[in-house]
């Protein structure tokens, strides 16, 4: 969908377009003010001829004051988790590096074919490898770094001057539509996991290491929060190798478009639909 | 020359920059509403509500027919205003349309998962007052005044039943333009025809009243 074309704005507000096709046609409304203008003026005629189709017609009169209720309790139920994501991971320092290096590389990878996202999703598929590969290159760097750094006055000056360059990296990434999250664990400290989300199309990959293997009867599953979705939906079930590392797409069983939190479980084979806990691992988003 | 009277939303068009002294828009504008949902307002939710609850469930009502649902439908969209007001850029899409888009895709859900794509008639749990469709008392009466919303609809009304039938079941029944060709017996290009001359009639519509309002 390189160029606008007004059958594809017509097809968009009247949901023909596959979901490739709208995320494509997103993407153009981002860049092109053409498409963004003729769309908003199809649009508004569209309204019309659909208001004058509708007989008014009364909602219940509580329901104002019930959906007054459920914002104050949305309020309510978003409360930090003790002890998760709060904290700084001891790689916390690594992380914008790696994250850094993952954007340039998906940067690079999608600039060939924004369009396309199956390739996108390779792309990101590849970031989190990338991104594990070089996060235990610089966990590994950055303890040696801060033992030498006692003996070592300019040691410490370029570790403050890596901290700040790492700020600034930090920002980039900030400023993409991909974010990454260190999912914590209040159980066992060896336990890592991380998501590149993308925010965009509310997709993306996770990436776990130093989970136990479980046994055939078990699965872990990766839960997904939504602000607008009352239950923790199913991000899938997984299982880990032998060195208890896996990565995988997710797919969330229903859509969500505003992640408050990222949870992994352990539950029975295949999954279950609401979880007990507790959470082995967590983030919030 | 069509007037606004207070305190008649202008959300269906862009008006002109005002050369000469011209009836009052909203008290707080859509813009506001935003500022302070973002700042965590209750009442500015209320507002929103007050604003754009009746037509949204009108709107609603008419895809699924079922009052139950539509005030679940529409209870989902505003908590999505509420936490996706920081999202929001009026510059690229007004804040009713956007409320319509995500009460549209929340429906359309519901008509997919249910398989249904028969236009839904009023269901029986439907207790509460509603006011069925005189064409003199549309969701448009909500949103303008009565004089615009009479020019509206009458203008609406001229377009070809074939051109009508085809967006209506595309907007309230969710059906693509392939599934529109199967039920009506009719060949994807002549649908696809349809639908897009209707919409620029339409369109023409709204910029006529831009022009001339």
């Amino acid at each position: 969908m390189d160029k606008f074309n007004e059958d594809d704005a017509m097809r968009h507000l009247t949901s023909d377009l596959t979901a490739e096709e709208e995320a494509l046609f997103q993407e153009l409304l981002e860049s092109n003010d053409a498409a963004r203008e003729t769309t908003r003026e199809l649009s508004h005629g569209l309204e019309v001829f659909a208001l004058t189709q509708a007989p008014t017609m009364e909602p219940s009169s509580d329901l104002r004051t019930r959906i007054l209720d459920a914002a104050k309790a949305d309020d309510d139920t978003i409360v930090p988790m003790p002890g998760v994501a709060k904290r700084r991971s001891t790689w916390s320092l690594a992380l914008p590096w790696a994250a850094a290096a993952c954007l340039a590389f998906f940067v690079g990878k999608t600039q060939l074919d924004k369009r396309d996202l199956r390739i996108r999703n390779t792309a990101l598929r590849e970031a989190v490898s990338e991104l594990s590969i070089l996060r235990n290159q610089v966990t590994n760097l950055q303890g040696r770094l801060a033992n030498a750094t006692d003996s070592n006055g300019a040691l410490s000056e370029q570790l403050a001057a890596a901290t700040s360059e790492v700020a600034n990296l930090q920002e980039q990434v900030t400023a993409s539509d991909l974010r990454i999250r260190d999912l914590e664990s209040n159980i066992d400290n060896s336990y890592k996991a991380y998501i590149v989300w993308d925010d965009v199309r509310n997709t993306g990959v996770l990436r776990v290491e130093n989970l136990p293997v479980l046994d055939a009867a078990s699965d872990y599953q990766l839960w997904v929060k939504d602000a607008n979705v009352a239950n923790p939906v199913d991000g899938g079930v997984f299982i880990v190798n032998q060195d208890g590392a896996t990565e995988f797409q997710i797919t969330t069983k229903q859509p969500v478009d505003d992640v408050k939190l990222f949870a992994i479980t352990k539950e029975v084979k295949g999954g279950v639909a609401v979880s007990a806990g507790p959470f082995l691992l967590a983030a919030e988003y | 020359m069509t007037t606004l009277a207070y305190p008649s939303p202008t959300y269906l068009i862009d008006l002109p920059e005002p050369q000469a002294p011209r009836p009052l828009r909203f008290v707080n504008s859509d813009q506001q509403l935003i500022d302070q949902l973002v700042a965590r307002d209750h009442a500015a939710l209320g507002a929103a509500y007050d604003r754009y609850g009746k037509p949204l469930f009108s709107l609603c009502f008419k895809m699924l027919g079922n009052q139950r649902e539509c005030e679940e439908v529409v209870q989902d969209v505003f908590l999505a205003l509420w936490n996706n007001a920081h999202k929001l850029d009026l510059n690229r899409s007004k804040l009713f349309t956007w409320l319509v888009a995500i009460m549209r895709n929340r429906s359309i859900d519901r008509l997919r998962h249910q398989q249904r794509r028969i236009p839904p008639a009023p269901s029986a749990d439907h207790e509460h007052s509603t006011t069925e469709s005189a064409t003199d008392d549309t969701a448009l009466h909500a949103l303008v005044d009565k004089e615009r919303a009479v020019e509206l609809q009458t203008a609406v009304g001229a377009l070809p039943n074939e051109q009508k039938r085809a967006i209506e079941m595309a907007f309230f029944w969710g059906m693509t333009h392939q599934e529109i060709a199967e039920t009506l017996d009719e060949s994807l290009g002549t649908i696809k025809s349809r639908i897009r001359y209707g919409l620029q009639k339409l369109r023409s519509l709204v910029n006529e009243e831009v022009s001339h309002g």
